[in-house]
């Protein structure tokens, strides 16, 4: 299915490059290959999360957001491989974790779609971890969502992306900080 | 960027174990700086250096640039290890600083990042950075890109 004229990706290639991306993080950071799933969310609509959403904005000729919905087990089982502890509680250490994480996948991902999509920037990452959590994501052109699986735990990543609009330089996300830890 | 004697000179004099009786007293130790504004990569880094068996001497921590420049006013170091993409001083910032202060411009600067495109590449390297590595690392990585970068240093 071809998304739009101008980017020339379609959706699978665009899932498959973001699995792709997760999973390379995965293997050399983690010393872990990631078993790649079927995601739960759909494309489009709010996601209702209890757990760890973690945003990074891109920004360029298209711009939008990259995220990873985890669970706070799956972010527990993340950090302890990250740093070779044994993580037992979700703590800024943790959040820290899943963040950089998060950096390092849309950071491979956006040098496999920058051919697609011309020069793109990352922001830092920004963490928020909490119950009932309300995502919503701007109308975007195009939406990939791929799911790993990693120490037994589902790990959702989605991407949104727009042509930027002429006058703004700015990715359209919420990110002042690199970590909002709500509880 | 070759950079000389001046370089290994400096190394020399950096360099401060905290124990002499398990090193070599003829050789190098390294006094790295790493900046980055992510506390599990800077743990992660310390980790890796520690495995490399590299001559290692003091290892100290930065988030971001404004900070690193604060330690180097304490103490200079004998390698920068470096993140791109960071609050407040980001480490092309940084890179371009250290390289304006006579007392700091030969420290090498390995930038190590997840920015990936060849303007990032070509900049960093424009101001004076002797490395990249992408993240994620392997601990291969990290030692030989140190290691070729000390040895170019000496030359």
């Amino acid at each position: 299915m071809m998304l739009t004229r101008e980017s020339n990706i379609d959706q699978e290639r665009l899932t498959g490059l973001l699995a792709a991306s997760a999973e390379m993080v995965f293997s050399v950071m983690l010393k872990e290959q990631p078993r790649v799933m079927t995601p739960a969310s759909k494309a489009d609509g709010d996601v209702l999360h209890d757990g760890i959403i973690s945003f990074i904005g891109l920004a360029g000729e298209w711009s939008g957001t990259g995220s990873v919905l985890c669970s706070g087990a799956a972010a527990l089982s993340l950090a302890s491989r990250l740093l070779l502890i044994e993580a037992k509680a979700v703590d800024q250490e943790v959040l820290d974790a899943v963040g950089e994480i998060t950096n390092m996948i849309f950071g491979n991902f956006k040098d496999c779609v920058e051919s697609y999509f011309g020069q793109l920037s990352l922001s830092t990452p920004s963490v928020i971890y909490g119950r009932h959590v309300r995502a919503r994501d701007l109308p975007s052109a195009l939406t990939a969502i791929a799911a790993v699986e990693c120490g037994g735990e589902p790990i959702e990543l989605k991407v949104c992306l727009s042509p930027a609009r002429k006058s703004t330089s700015g990715a359209g996300v919420l990110v002042s900080s690199r970590y909002n830890g709500l509880r | 960027m070759a950079i000389s004697h001046e370089i290994a000179a400096d190394l020399s004099r950096d360099a401060h174990p905290k124990s002499t009786e398990t090193k070599n007293e003829n050789m190098d130790f390294l006094n790295i700086l790493i900046v980055d504004d992510s506390a599990a990569i800077r743990k992660v880094l310390i980790r890796v250096l520690r495995q490399t068996e590299l001559p290692l001497g003091d290892i100290r921590e930065a988030s971001d640039g404004q900070e690193a420049i604060e330690k180097l006013e304490e103490a200079s170091a004998g390698l920068i290890l470096s993140d791109i993409n960071m609050p407040n001083m980001d480490g092309l910032q940084l890179l371009s600083r250290i390289r304006s202060e006579k007392r700091w411009k030969h420290i090498p600067v390995i930038m190590i990042t997840t920015e990936g495109s060849k303007s990032s590449v070509l900049q960093a390297v424009e101001l004076g950075a002797q490395g990249y590595v992408r993240k994620p690392f392997t601990a291969e990585q990290i030692k030989d890109k140190i290691t070729s970068c000390m040895r170019n240093c000496r030359q």
